[in-house]
């Protein structure tokens, strides 16, 4: 027979029993074997598990002093040697969730044991902690409580005995936000056939890509005077200097580079090349200015339809690029810009 | 249309005194292939190899793959081999099936010098075997050098080395000639006013193979044509299956990513898969090829050909699939949108693109569009992911520093992982 799994609790004021927001600056505190919401942890766990301990804290005591109140929580939790920590669920609680999660994220990084929370998808602490942490997904009440105890215990011993997790669907949890790859039972065409078949039955279908999302950008105000207008060249069109010096990735960017336009009345083939491998660049290799139109600039600037060039050309690579890094480049160059007194760009993609 | 593959299987390939199939094995005279393929003026000569399932070697620079297939009229690959009207699609062909010609290409399929050159690669053996079909067939492999004076990195040299391993697959499966095959199977849809008799209830199903828009003018996709722009055409399965359509090149001095080949399109993984449902599921009107657009308006009018054509035929289901890379995305999602409409209901199969992050891991996948009624997607994996292939005892393939170690690909570089077409059981899920 396996050993009882040893479970410590977390729960606040309201779930340990105490009282409601007239508790809710009780400070951290720890209470032998199961009690309130532990009680109904006990129940699930049969003779599988032990509730060691609860851990009751109240949430405005850990709305205002987090770091302390975690540091003190788990101290609570050593002595009991616990196999997993169940925290909360805290439901539509906002102060209780994050608690929670930062709690679960303590207790796998310093008592190196699973922790299984549960929270409602409004609530703060799913954004916060759900990449790191198991976060079953709840209603915003305590509505079908022994459904969900079922959920995060189950998800909880499965990570104790390091068996294969589920999908997030399968086993209700946040995703984590990970793409993996993972083999199927069925092949492509045979899944594209039956998603077919179910949306002529008139069934729900579960899409195996998610859409995009955009984030919407105000555009900048139109240039009043062009004539007085210092502008500059920017794209994403992979442009480097032969030899590529700055090493620009040629995919998947994680800068820009600059190319010193300020003595320059042409770009020339087998001078400048395009690195990069999401379009063909033969005729960018062969005229770089068709990629960024310096000529026609510097017609327009000696034609004074434009004040001025900006001296410096800025490059990066757009393809397979994250998001994360996009935001970064994408930051850093419009800094940039504004340190070189730029008043309009001209921006070429690919 | 009836199509009749009669397949050998092979189980063994080698080098001999004369190019003959005997109880499973392949035997190849190999300067009688080689001097065949020599008549090509822009070789100095070529080099064949033989892979074999389960040894530690390593294909390199693979340009294509091409499944032995000869029609028993001798008319294969109308419009490439021969310009002779030959209907393909119908009538017998015979199938050196477990075998495939593997064209290597001089430059790696990545002519920049700035380029890793070791390009798109097949493992016999480990990880990379696992992850593609071409790890368990024999492969032959055809290595052709330039002649003198002949830049390797130009559209006619890679187009002759593309006809010269057609050559190969057609020389090598009329080795079949005159005998009985393992098995036989037999592909046929009857004519359009009389498919739907008895399957009056069924979904009513096309399917949409987007292709890529031609990089090489002249470079031989459709009957020998390339295509930038199609009218609306239907093509019945059995063309594809049969020699009409090969896979392009993408870019002329870059990778062409690994997603697609001819083989795969030999063996259509959603039009076998269409016919195997045909009269239980639903029932297979035809193909409509489709070629990705640039221009918003080009997009959008060459979906409107395809979906015109689509209700025609009285279509109300579509599979769909695209050419490879991020923008054709753009091309099916609308013939989706468009659809919905007009009474279509279509399902997308895409693979993903997905950035990854500094971390290691993937986040955010690669879709570019944002429309509900494009929303019932197959995916067939995130092509970007990293996998480590461990070295090997040999290789295959022209000089590249360092290519038999630990070789770091993203499965786009591994040939048949089926980013496209979708003959795989690999999928992107979100944890």
């Amino acid at each position: 027979m396996l050993k009882p799994l040893r479970v410590v609790q977390y729960v606040n004021q309201f779930f340990g029993q105490l009282g409601g927001e007239e508790k809710a600056f009780v400070e951290p505190h720890v209470k032998e074997g199961p009690v309130g919401l532990g009680l109904a942890t006990q129940k699930e766990l049969g003779d599988g598990g032990q509730v060691v301990a609860t851990v009751i804290c109240g949430d405005n005591y850990v709305g205002e002093h987090l770091e302390e109140a975690i540091d003190i929580m788990i101290e609570l939790m050593r002595p009991y040697k616990p196999d997993l920590v169940i925290a909360g669920p805290a439901f539509n609680a906002g102060r209780y969730g994050m608690a929670a999660g930062a709690l679960c994220q303590a207790v796998q990084e310093r008592l190196g044991i699973p922790a299984v929370t549960g929270m409602y998808n409004e609530n703060p602490g799913v954004g916060l902690y759900r990449e790191k942490v198991y976060i079953i997904e709840t209603g915003s009440t305590s509505k079908n409580l022994p459904e969900i105890i079922h959920r995060m215990a189950k998800l909880g011993i499965k990570l104790v005995n390091k068996e294969r997790v589920g999908k997030p669907r399968e086993e209700g949890y946040f995703s984590h936000g990970f793409l993996v790859n993972e083999l199927s039972d069925k092949k492509a065409p045979e899944r594209a056939v039956d998603m077919l078949l179910a949306q002529f039955r008139g069934e729900p279908i579960e899409p195996e890509l998610k859409l995009a999302t955009f984030d919407q950008v105000k555009p900048a105000p139109a240039v009043k005077k062009l004539n007085e207008a210092n502008i500059a060249l920017v794209t994403d069109g992979g442009l480097v200097p032969q030899g590529n010096p700055d090493k620009l990735e040629w995919m998947a960017a994680t800068k820009y580079v600059t190319i010193d336009i300020s003595e320059r009345d042409h770009l020339k083939g087998g001078e400048f090349y395009a690195n990069h491998t999401g379009y063909d660049t033969s005729e960018v290799n062969d005229d770089p200015m068709r990629l960024v139109p310096l000529d026609v600039l510097r017609e327009l600037e000696a034609r004074g339809v434009v004040r001025k060039l900006n001296p410096t050309l800025y490059s990066t690579t757009g393809v397979a690029t994250t998001i994360e890094y996009s935001q970064k480049i994408g930051s850093a160059l419009a800094e940039r810009l504004k340190a070189d007194g730029v008043d309009a760009v001209i921006l070429t993609s690919t | 249309m009836r199509l009749t593959l009669r397949k050998f299987k092979v189980n063994q390939v080698n080098f001999g005194t004369k190019t003959e199939f005997r109880n499973g094995a392949l035997w190849i005279n190999r300067e009688e292939l080689t001097s065949l393929l020599e008549e090509e003026k822009r070789f100095e000569k070529v080099d064949i190899q033989l892979a074999r399932p389960g040894e530690s070697v390593r294909i390199f620079q693979v340009a294509d793959i091409i499944e032995p297939r000869a029609r028993l009229d001798g008319g294969d690959f109308p419009g490439i081999l021969n310009k002779t009207v030959t209907i393909v699609g119908n009538g017998s062909t015979d199938v050196l099936s477990g075998s495939a010609v593997v064209l290597v290409d001089q430059c790696g399929n990545n002519c920049g010098a700035m380029h890793d050159c070791a390009g798109n690669v097949i493992d016999m053996s480990g990880p990379g075997a696992e992850v593609s079909p071409y790890g368990r067939t024999h492969n032959i492999c055809v290595i052709p050098y330039a002649a003198a004076g002949v830049d390797p990195t130009t559209p006619e040299f890679k187009i002759a080395s593309k006809v010269a391993a057609i050559k190969a697959a057609v020389y090598l499966a009329q080795a079949c000639r005159g005998l009985e095959p393992d098995e036989e199977e037999v592909y046929e849809l009857p004519p359009l006013s009389e498919v739907t008799k008895d399957m009056e209830d069924l979904p009513r199903v096309v399917y949409v193979f987007n292709f890529y828009r031609y990089f090489f003018k002249n470079e031989p996709i459709i009957y020998g044509q390339a295509f930038s722009w199609l009218p609306s055409v239907l093509m019945h399965p059995n063309e594809f299956l049969d020699g009409a359509v090969v896979n392009s090149y993408l870019n002329a001095n870059l990778s062409s990513p690994a997603s697609m080949d001819t083989y795969e399109i030999q063996n259509h993984p959603v039009i076998l898969e269409l016919y195997r449902r045909h009269g239980k599921d639903i029932c297979f009107l035809g193909v409509i090829p489709t070629v990705a657009q640039v221009e918003e308006f080009a997009v959008d009018s060459q979906t409107n050909l395809a979906i015109k054509l689509a209700l025609t035929l009285g279509a109300n289901g579509a599979i769909l699939t695209k050419a490879p890379g991020g923008s054709p995305q753009m091309d099916v999602a609308n013939f989706a949108k468009k659809g919905h409409e007009l009474g279509i209901k279509s399902v997308l199969i895409l693979d993903d693109i997905a950035a990854r992050s500094p971390d290691g891991k993937y986040r955010v996948n690669g879709i570019l569009f944002s429309d509900e009624r494009a929303g019932a997607i197959v995916n067939t994996s995130n092509i970007n992911e990293q996998i480590i292939l461990p070295p090997v005892g040999r290789t295959i393939g022209h000089l590249a520093p360092g290519a038999d170690g630990e070789l770091m690909r993203l499965r786009s570089a591994i040939m048949g992982q089926s980013g496209q077409l979708g003959n795989t059981y690999m999928v992107e899920v979100e944890y």
